[in-house]
């Protein structure tokens, strides 16, 4: 995990069943230290899955990386084992990703509205963050052929490389409320 | 029983020589004594052609152009000494530490492993030459034979049972080490040679020279045999260089610390051992600077040279030189000594070599030895503080957590799902929310309303709060400097304008230590 903003919480990947014993966590202080060592792992060679995030990273930083960057981790990776996935607000990688998936969080939910919070009381008991739901759409695959989809363009919801899911709470979630974190499927990727 | 002496012909010049390999075809003679006045006391062949000899001042040797001048290095010899008894430990485990630059062994069982006594003396000599030593070779079923033969002959020289005697007649009494007085009467008598000892009468040469003659008359007859005293294989290595000209730069220490550490795999090998920790300790060169400063009215003294050390612990035992190099060079790299360099030690810590079988159904892991190296590269990057595997400490506070080595393990240490009261648990698949951290904690100003946040102001853009779920009100470790209190809120955010894709749930978080609200981070 190069974790190019050092915003990576280990206590909710424990929560969501990360081994951490098992998960390499590389601190870095900007996209060049957090590219210098993802170059290195990719290389070194032998993990399982390689994750990039740059999800705070300010997509303009992200975008004056060059292709060629992107082109040499995916040389490193080919005919290998190792899975890398890169998180970032855009797609920045361009052809060299073999699958461009977009999500977006769309609403969130909470056990009580706020026009129902009638009591003026410093504690509010009732509201509690509860889930969020979440879109998610395949823009392009190479093992799936589809047609070319443009990042702006409106989401189709009756597509069926999109779908729907939820996520939740880490403190409140109760689970013999909810049965599956995926409610809305809408088709099959 | 057969034993077999290995015996280093001009130890102290190949303890030299075992450090500066350049040395081997020099010539070369070693000074020692109290200051200032060096004396020459070792000589090596080619020196002795050019009419260099033993007690010459230093300043006599140096007018024989060409020769090279060192000085006698305790720590080289104590180091070559060590390497002898490995490589005698790799071949045999009854080893006795006999002299400074003699080591005896036991050899009965070892035909079976390495063949004939000739067999076992090339494979000696291969593994004292491994570890840089020239060495002298003799077998016999007497010990003192062996040792008067090793040191007497290049060998290998191979007795046959009964026929000591005769491999000693002609040898000098001088190699059988008599005291100076007893020297004296022998060669007042015409005795030279042990054939001429071994003829004498015992009983009269008990009378005249005492027990120590009669000592002496034994081994020359090829009959003073004892027991082997054995000695204690020990697990710490340890080499040592000295430099003439002190070592700013990483990349000639390289070099020698290359030389240092092929040096120690190679004894480590020899013992079938792996290093574990890696010590290493410099010792800089002296502080001028305020012995030069004037203004001060400092005595002219030279300062105490400073000494810089450095470890490095794997978590795999290896026996690659080249990987440790590597390691070292970027630990020093990152962590490099204030000063030039005069003196290098290096300890090696060993330990069992831990062979690995990767199972077909395990999970990918990368190579421990590649991955240490991988890491290391890596921490010069980010910082050596900045790598690892989390560990989540016991405590209520949020984000406490400490980062220790990750080891990369080639076995699933996955624990399986114990079931509960017989029966086993469905496999949890709520997809939880992501939480990303500011670190650190970026400061906000709150607006409030009865309490509850309304407007959070965060980098000059304000946010308007659409819900708000606390205050968490979490505090501990009040018993200590460090106690923390603080009231932890969970705002959906929304935000106006060209700042609308800042909009989120938000954990805001006001510190009651501080008296201050700042964001902790955003569900993503």
């Amino acid at each position: 995990m190069v974790d190019a903003q050092d915003s990576f919480d280990p206590v909710g990947a424990q929560n969501a069943g990360v081994e951490l014993s098992r998960l390499l966590w590389v601190r870095c202080p900007g996209i060049d230290p957090a590219l210098r060592s993802l170059d290195l792992l990719l290389h070194g060679g032998g993990f399982g899955l390689v994750a990039l995030d740059l999800g705070d990273v300010p997509p303009k930083l992200v975008r004056q990386v060059q292709l060629n960057v992107w082109f040499r981790m995916r040389r490193a990776v080919e005919d290998t084992s190792t899975v890398f996935v890169v998180l970032a607000q855009e797609t920045n990688t361009k052809s060299c990703a073999s699958l461009v998936l977009r999500m977006e969080k769309e609403a969130t939910e909470w056990s009580l509205p706020t026009q129902k919070t009638g009591k003026k009381t410093a504690h509010t008991p009732g509201c509690l963050l509860e889930s969020s739901s979440h879109f998610a759409e395949m823009v392009r695959s190479f093992l799936c052929y589809k047609k070319p989809l443009f990042i702006d363009r409106p989401k189709v919801l009756e597509s069926a490389n999109a779908t729907r899911f939820h996520l939740n709470s880490n403190k409140y979630a109760k689970e013999d409320l909810t049965p599956t974190g995926i409610v809305s499927a809408v088709g099959s990727p | 029983m057969a034993f077999c002496a290995i015996f280093v012909p001009d130890f102290r010049l190949q303890a030299v020589i075992r450090s500066e390999p350049v040395l081997r075809n020099q010539p070369l003679v070693l000074l020692d004594g109290p200051l200032p006045t060096f004396r020459v006391v070792a000589v090596s062949e080619t020196a002795q052609r050019f009419g260099v000899t033993p007690g010459l001042t230093k300043a006599a040797a140096a007018e024989f152009k060409g020769v090279q001048i060192r000085l006698r290095s305790r720590e080289q010899e104590a180091a070559a000494h060590a390497a002898l008894l490995d490589a005698a430990w790799s071949i045999s485990p009854r080893v006795e530490n006999t002299a400074i630059d003699l080591v005896t062994i036991g050899v009965d069982g070892l035909e079976s492993l390495f063949g004939s006594c000739k067999e076992i003396a090339l494979q000696l000599q291969s593994r004292c030459s491994e570890v840089g030593l020239q060495v002298h070779v003799a077998f016999s079923e007497n010990i003192e034979t062996a040792r008067i033969l090793s040191s007497a002959y290049a060998g290998p020289t191979i007795v046959p049972p009964s026929q000591e005697a005769q491999f000693l007649k002609p040898l000098s009494v001088d190699l059988l080490a008599p005291s100076e007085e007893l020297a004296e009467v022998l060669r007042n008598w015409g005795i030279a040679n042990c054939g001429a000892l071994a003829a004498l009468p015992v009983l009269s040469l008990s009378e005249c020279v005492g027990q120590q003659g009669v000592r002496l008359h034994a081994i020359a007859s090829g009959k003073g045999n004892r027991a082997l005293i054995l000695a204690e294989p020990l697990h710490t290595f340890e080499e040592f260089l000295e430099l003439d000209d002190m070592v700013e730069e990483l990349e000639p220490l390289s070099f020698l610390l290359g030389r240092l550490l092929d040096q120690l795999c190679a004894r480590v090998t020899a013992r079938a051992l792996s290093v574990r920790t890696i010590l290493l300790k410099f010792e800089l060169q002296p502080a001028f600077e305020e012995a030069f400063d004037t203004s001060k009215e400092t005595v002219r003294v030279k300062q105490r040279a400073g000494t810089f050390r450095c470890s490095l612990s794997l978590p795999r035992p290896t026996q690659d030189a080249k990987l440790l190099l590597k390691l070292l060079r970027l630990r020093l790299q990152d962590k490099p000594p204030n000063a030039p360099i005069q003196k290098i030690w290096m300890r090696a810590v060993s330990d069992r070599p831990r062979p690995v079988q990767g199972g077909l159904f395990l999970p990918a892991a990368p190579d421990p030895d590649k991955l240490e190296l991988t890491l290391a590269r890596i921490a010069s990057v980010v910082g050596e503080n900045n790598i690892g595997s989390a560990e989540i400490l016991d405590s209520h506070r949020p984000n406490t957590f400490r980062l220790q080595k990750f080891r990369a393990s080639a076995t699933d240490s996955r624990k399986p799902v114990a079931p509960v009261s017989g029966k086993p648990q469905p496999e949890s698949r709520q997809a939880k929310f992501g939480f990303r951290y500011f670190r650190p904690h970026l400061p906000v100003y709150v607006a409030l309303a009865e309490g509850r946040p309304v407007k959070v102001n965060w980098k000059g853009n304000t946010g308007k709060v659409i819900h708000a779920s606390g205050p968490w009100r979490l505090s501990g470790a009040w018993w200590e400097e460090n106690a923390w209190q603080e009231d932890a809120w969970e705002v959906e955010l929304n935000f106006a304008g060209k700042n609308a894709s800042a909009s989120g749930v938000y954990c805001i978080v006001f510190d009651a230590q501080q008296k201050k609200w700042f964001v902790r981070g955003s569900y993503d």
